[in-house]
């Protein structure tokens, strides 16, 4: 097991332009666990997660006050491109809809790395499959590398998508809902993928989904309209919530 | 009941489909048509040229030989290669300026500017593509032709060169960039389109790996909108091979067919591209010779157009299939 990252939000606020989004949350994501972020739809959990890769600096208006550390380093601290851009190739993103490029797998596969190192067939394809073997999805498509990505079903896409953000060896990885498109088996295979990859990543993933929450989180963190209700080791949450709203919440009454 | 009611929708729904299969079949039938009557008003030349028709240039001094000649005895023997080569050349060099600009502006337009600047720009755009071409042809007789004469001709040059063809303003690279303004409203409308197109998703895709906004565009926006710039550069293809009038007004009027050793100079000299031809000898078709040949100008300018559309089928094919799209 590497150690992975310590991610800390300090009195994170994110403003859209004309609406606050989320409101001063603290909270701390310690290496090697998953930490589920949970609420209902529009609680803020999305913009969250992408203000951790900095995605939103790409929405005009956007504003987050506070801080965000990794392993102690202020991302927000520097808003040159060059940072920015190389804080993103050290950060996985997973979207809630798979998105691979209409082109090969293998192609999808190289994106990333072609952006960063010198093109090297052997070295490129190596690390391809490999990736592609730890996010068990190796062989099921191994005989159609060069086929259109597009021919996959959306829980391969998914998981090919998830290989292709591990292809920069990120030590975090932001999954937005990954499960919500595909099966019940799909997201099972997803979900030990997750338990595998934390090893030596730390991952925030954003679910709907209370079993799925309960199953694979270490720490779970509630959201209400915009703000942090609250947060903790997933045991406690899920046995002991403080409040009535997070009660209500893990119990369906909403 | 039901079946009553299946059945009177079902003649509702096929009226329409058949009138939709007849006007299809007109069409076709129409565009045979026409490929008959030009070719059958072709074929005394190209009967008597054989392949010489496109293997051998001398337009320029036949169809006055032509126009002379008796239709009793009608001069029959044409080499067209000059014109060819003219059509080719002037719509090669328009389509690779037209394709840079094209793709360059629809790139500012749609990644650069904000929705008030694009939305003139797109404005602009589109009356460009409405002015008639031979408004396009005055303005480069008033613009374009000076303003060669005066960076690249002077009577030097003309001196030098008087062997080969009589230099001035009204040449090759006249006809090119009054083409490429014809050609780069169509290549930016469809690329502004194309680039639109490709879903946000796939652009963030980009972005979450820590690419540039200029990585992003040349890496994931430019090959998606890539079927709409190939649709964009065939159309402007045949914009470029068929535009007759504003060319006539700025090519120099001769079959000249370059030179190789003459490099760049063959830029500076004359060329008649097939299209220019017709319009340029129109008035002497009253001689059957003439309009023989004319006719087999437009008969390989639209034998040009069909392998055009055939092969920009196969540039598109070949390129899904190297992506895995396609088998
Ligand atoms: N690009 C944007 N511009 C303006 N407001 C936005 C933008 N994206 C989100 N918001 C607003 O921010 C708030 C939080 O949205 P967010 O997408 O983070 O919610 P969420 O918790 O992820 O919801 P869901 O579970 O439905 O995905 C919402 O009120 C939403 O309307
Ligand atoms: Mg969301």
């Amino acid at each position: 097991m590497v150690k992975a990252a310590t991610i800390t939000l300090k009195n994170v606020s994110c403003h859209y332009r004309g609406n606050t989004a989320l409101k001063n949350t603290s909270l701390e994501v310690p290496p090697n666990s998953i930490y589920a972020f949970i609420g209902p739809s529009g609680c803020g959990k999305t913009t969250l997660l992408r203000s951790i890769n900095r995605m939103n600096d790409l929405i005009p208006g956007f504003r987050l006050d506070g801080s965000i550390e990794i392993d102690g380093e202020n991302i927000y601290a520097d808003s040159s491109k060059k940072y920015v851009e190389d804080l993103r190739r050290r950060i996985g993103i997973i979207f809630q809809q798979p998105n691979p490029l209409p082109t090969s797998i293998l192609k999808n596969m190289y994106l990333p790395l072609r952006e960063h190192y010198v093109f090297d067939n052997d070295h490129f394809r190596q690390k391809a499959i490999a990736n592609l073997q730890e996010a068990a999805i190796y062989d099921e498509v191994k005989d159609r590398l060069d086929k259109s990505a597009l021919s996959l079903s959306g829980g391969q896409r998914q998981r090919l998508c998830i290989a292709r953000a591990m292809m920069l060896d990120p030590k975090i990885m932001l999954f937005d809902e990954p499960c919500s498109a595909i099966d019940p088996v799909a997201t099972l295979k997803i979900e030990d993928l997750l338990n595998d990859l934390k090893k030596d990543r730390t991952i925030i993933i954003v679910t709907h989904n209370m079993e799925q929450a309960k199953r694979i989180a270490d720490y779970v963190a509630f959201f209400y309209k915009g703000e942090m209700v609250e947060a903790g080791k997933a045991m406690d949450i899920f046995t002991r919530p403080q409040t009535e709203i997070l009660h209500n919440y893990i119990t369906g009454r909403f | 009941m039901y079946s009553i009611q299946h059945r009177s929708q079902k003649r509702a729904e096929s009226l329409p489909k058949y009138l939709i299969y007849l006007f299809s079949a007109i069409s076709i039938a129409v565009i045979f048509l026409i490929f008959i009557f030009v070719f059958s008003k072709a074929w005394p030349v190209i009967k008597n040229s054989g392949l010489s028709l496109i293997t051998s240039s001398g337009f320029d001094r036949q169809v006055q030989e032509g126009f002379y000649s008796s239709d009793a005895e009608p001069l029959l023997h044409y080499g067209l290669l000059g014109l060819v080569s003219g059509t080719l050349v002037t719509t090669l060099i328009a389509l690779l300026f037209a394709g840079l600009i094209g793709v360059g502006a629809a790139v500012i337009i749609c990644e650069y500017s904000n929705r008030k600047i694009s939305g003139v720009l797109i404005a602009i755009v589109r009356l460009l593509a409405s002015v008639p071409s031979v408004v396009f042809g005055l303005i480069g007789i008033l613009t374009v032709v000076p303003l060669i004469e005066k960076l690249f001709v002077n009577t030097d040059m003309q001196i030098k060169y008087l062997d080969h063809f009589q230099m001035s303003g009204r040449n090759l690279l006249a006809a090119a960039i009054v083409l490429t303004f014809m050609i780069a409203p169509t290549v930016i409308s469809l690329t502004v389109d194309a680039i639109r197109s490709v879903s946000d998703i796939y652009k963030e895709t980009g972005y979450a790996f820590g690419m540039s906004k200029f990585r992003v565009i040349a890496k994931i926006i430019l090959p998606g909108a890539r079927s709409g710039i190939l649709a964009g550069l065939i159309l402007g293809a045949g914009r470029g091979i068929g535009e007759a009038i504003a060319v006539s007004m700025v090519c120099g009027g001769l079959g000249f067919l370059p030179i190789p050793s003459l490099g760049f100079i063959n830029f500076l000299a004359p060329t008649l591209p097939l299209a220019a031809a017709i319009i340029n000898k129109s008035e002497a078709i009253g001689s059957f010779s003439v309009e023989s040949a004319l006719f087999s100008c437009g008969a390989i300018l639209l034998l040009i157009g069909a392998f055009l559309s055939i092969g920009a089928k196969a540039v598109e094919k070949r390129m899904r299939k190297k992506d895995g799209l396609e088998n």
